[in-house]
C-alpha cells in the first residue's frame, strides 16, 4: 500500500469507529503535541523556532511509534513570527515548558467595538495594548522581517503536511486548518481571547444581558454562514477523519442554568446542521463534560465524537451510547505505570469501548511535557494497539 | 528613531499591506494579513 493508499484506509478506519462500524482495529490518533521534543532528545528552546529540528522530532515520532494520527504535526507554534516582530506575546517557553497566559483583549463595554470591526479593533486598542510602548518602534522593517518569517512558516505548514501525508500516509484530523479558519462557538472566544476566564466568569453573574447580547451577534455573524454552508454543501469529506473539530472549554466555568444560557442553543444549531447532512464532528471536550451529557443524548450514533480529557471513558458510554469516545488513555498511566499495566489498561479500553465500533484510541491530554509518559510504556501501547484485532 | 508609520486605521493598516506582501501574494493580501493580525494578537 503506498502513502496515498494508507491515508485513505486510516480515513475510512476512523469514519468507520466514529460511525459506530465494528473495525478490523481501533485506530489510534496520537494527542502528542510537544512531548515528541523531549522524546527525540531536545529541549523545547531548541526546537520552537527551529523548523529543521522541529521536523527531526516529527519525523523521530513516526519512525518510533506506530500510529494512525498525530495531533500535532509539529506546526502549532509561531514563535518565529512572534519573535520576528519583538517578543511579548501571550504564548511563553523555556528548556521544558510552553504555556499561554491569561489575556483579555476586551472588556465588557468593549465587546460590541470588537464585533463592530475585528480589523479596526485590533489595529486600534489589541495592538497598542499588547505591544505596549514598543508598538510605536515597529518600523517598516521590523515589519518586513515578520512577514519573510510568516511566510517560512506557511510553507513549513505545507512541508510538514506533505511529508506526514506523502511519506508517512497520515491523514488530517478535519479541515480546520488555520488558512480556512476554525469553528469556534462564541463563549469559546471569549473564554480564550476575548474577556479570559476571570472576566468572563463575573460577566455571566453581572451583565448577562450583555453576554447574551454578544453570543447573538456572534451567532448571526460567524456561525449562520458556517450553518449555511454545512446546509448547503455535500456532506461528508472523505479528505478527513473528521468533518469540524471544535474545542469546548468554557463549558467548565459554567453551572447548567448558564451552559443553558449562552451556549447550548447556538451550540445545538450548528451540531444539527451537521447531524442533518449524515457528518462527523470530533468535540475535544477539555476538563469535564459528563454532567452536561444529557443535552447531546438525542444525536443519532455517528454525528458525534467526544475527545474525552477528565471524564471517565466507561461512565461516559453508560451515559452517552450514542456518542463515539476518542481518548481513554491516560497521561498517569502513561507516565507512572509500567509497559504491562498500560498496555493491560489499553486491552481493556479496545474490548469495552470498541468491540461494537465507536471508539478511537487516543490519550486524553496532549502530551506535552518531557513527564507525560516514558517512552517505553507509549511504544509499548501504540505497538499493542496497532497490532490488536478485536 | 524610525517609528511605526503605519498605526492608523484603516489608511496605516492598507499602506502596510501594500508595503510589506510581495506583489505576487497581493490577490491573497486581505486573508494573509487576517491570519499574520491573528498571530500577532492571540499568539
Amino acid at each position: 500500500m503506498n502513502a496515498k493508499q494508507m491515508q485513505q484506509s486510516r480515513v475510512q478506519l476512523f469514519r468507520d469507529a466514529a460511525n459506530f462500524k465494528k473495525t478490523e482495529r481501533i485506530p489510534h490518533f496520537a494527542n502528542v503535541v510537544t512531548w515528541k521534543v523531549f522524546d527525540a532528545g531536545y529541549t523545547l528552546d531548541q526546537a520552537m523556532t527551529n523548523f529543521d529540528v522541529m521536523k527531526k522530532t516529527v519525523v523521530h515520532f513516526l519512525d518510533t511509534y506506530p500510529v494512525d494520527g498525530l495531533m500535532d504535526v509539529g506546526i502549532r507554534n509561531q514563535f518565529n513570527v512572534t519573535e520576528a516582530f519583538g517578543g511579548g506575546g501571550y504564548y511563553y517557553y523555556n528548556e521544558e515548558v510552553v504555556g499561554i497566559h491569561d489575556h483579555a483583549h476586551c472588556t465588557m463595554d468593549t465587546l460590541e467595538a470588537y464585533l463592530d470591526d475585528p480589523t479596526k479593533y485590533a489595529w486600534e486598542v489589541i495592538l497598542p495594548k499588547k505591544y505596549g510602548a514598543s508598538w510605536e518602534q515597529k518600523t517598516k522593517e521590523v515589519w518586513k522581517k515578520t512577514f519573510r518569517e510568516y511566510m517560512r512558516y506557511i510553507m513549513y505548514i505545507l512541508k510538514m503536511s506533505s511529508l506526514t501525508g506523502g511519506t508517512y500516509g497520515l491523514p488530517s484530523l478535519s479541515p480546520n486548518n488555520p488558512m480556512m479558519g476554525a469553528v469556534v462557538p462564541g463563549p469559546e472566544e471569549l473564554l480564550s481571547n476575548l474577556l479570559g476566564i476571570q472576566q468572563l466568569s463575573i460577566a455571566m453573574r453581572r451583565s448577562p444581558e450583555k453576554l447574551d447580547h454578544f453570543v447573538e451577534r456572534w451567532h448571526q455573524e460567524r456561525m449562520v454562514p458556517i450553518i449555511e454552508k454545512i446546509k448547503n454543501g455535500p456532506g461528508p469529506n472523505y479528505k478527513y477523519c473528521f468533518d469540524s473539530s471544535i474545542l469546548m472549554l468554557a463549558h467548565n466555568v459554567m453551572n447548567r442554568k448558564q451552559f443553558e444560557r449562552f451556549y447550548w442553543p447556538h451550540l445545538k444549531l450548528l451540531l444539527d446542521a451537521y447531524a442533518e447532512k449524515g457528518m462527523n464532528i470530533r468535540i475535544f471536550t477539555e476538563g469535564s463534560i459528563l454532567r452536561f451529557a444529557d443535552y447531546f443524548k438525542d444525536y443519532p450514533k455517528g454525528v458525534l465524537t467526544f475527545h474525552l480529557e477528565q471524564d471517565d471513558p466507561f461512565a461516559f458510554r453508560e451515559a452517552l451510547p450514542n456518542v463515539a469516545i476518542m481518548g481513554g488513555m491516560t497521561t498517569d498511566l502513561l507516565s507512572n505505570g509500567t509497559p504491562e499495566e498500560c498496555v493491560a489498561y489499553a486491552k481493556r479500553l479496545c474490548d469495552e469501548l470498541g468491540k461494537d465500533g465507536g471508539f478511537i484510541f487516543s490519550e486524553n491530554k496532549m502530551l506535552s511535557y518531557r513527564n507525560d509518559a516514558k517512552p517505553e510504556n507509549m511504544l509499548a501501547v501504540c505497538k499493542f494497539v496497532n497490532n490488536y484485532r478485536l | 528613531m524610525e517609528k511605526n508609520s503605519y498605526t492608523s486605521y484603516p489608511e496605516g493598516y492598507r499602506r502596510l499591506m501594500k508595503d510589506i506582501i510581495p506583489f505576487y501574494f497581493r490577490p491573497m493580501k486581505e486573508m494573509l494579513m487576517r491570519l499574520l493580525l491573528t498571530i500577532l494578537t492571540d499568539g
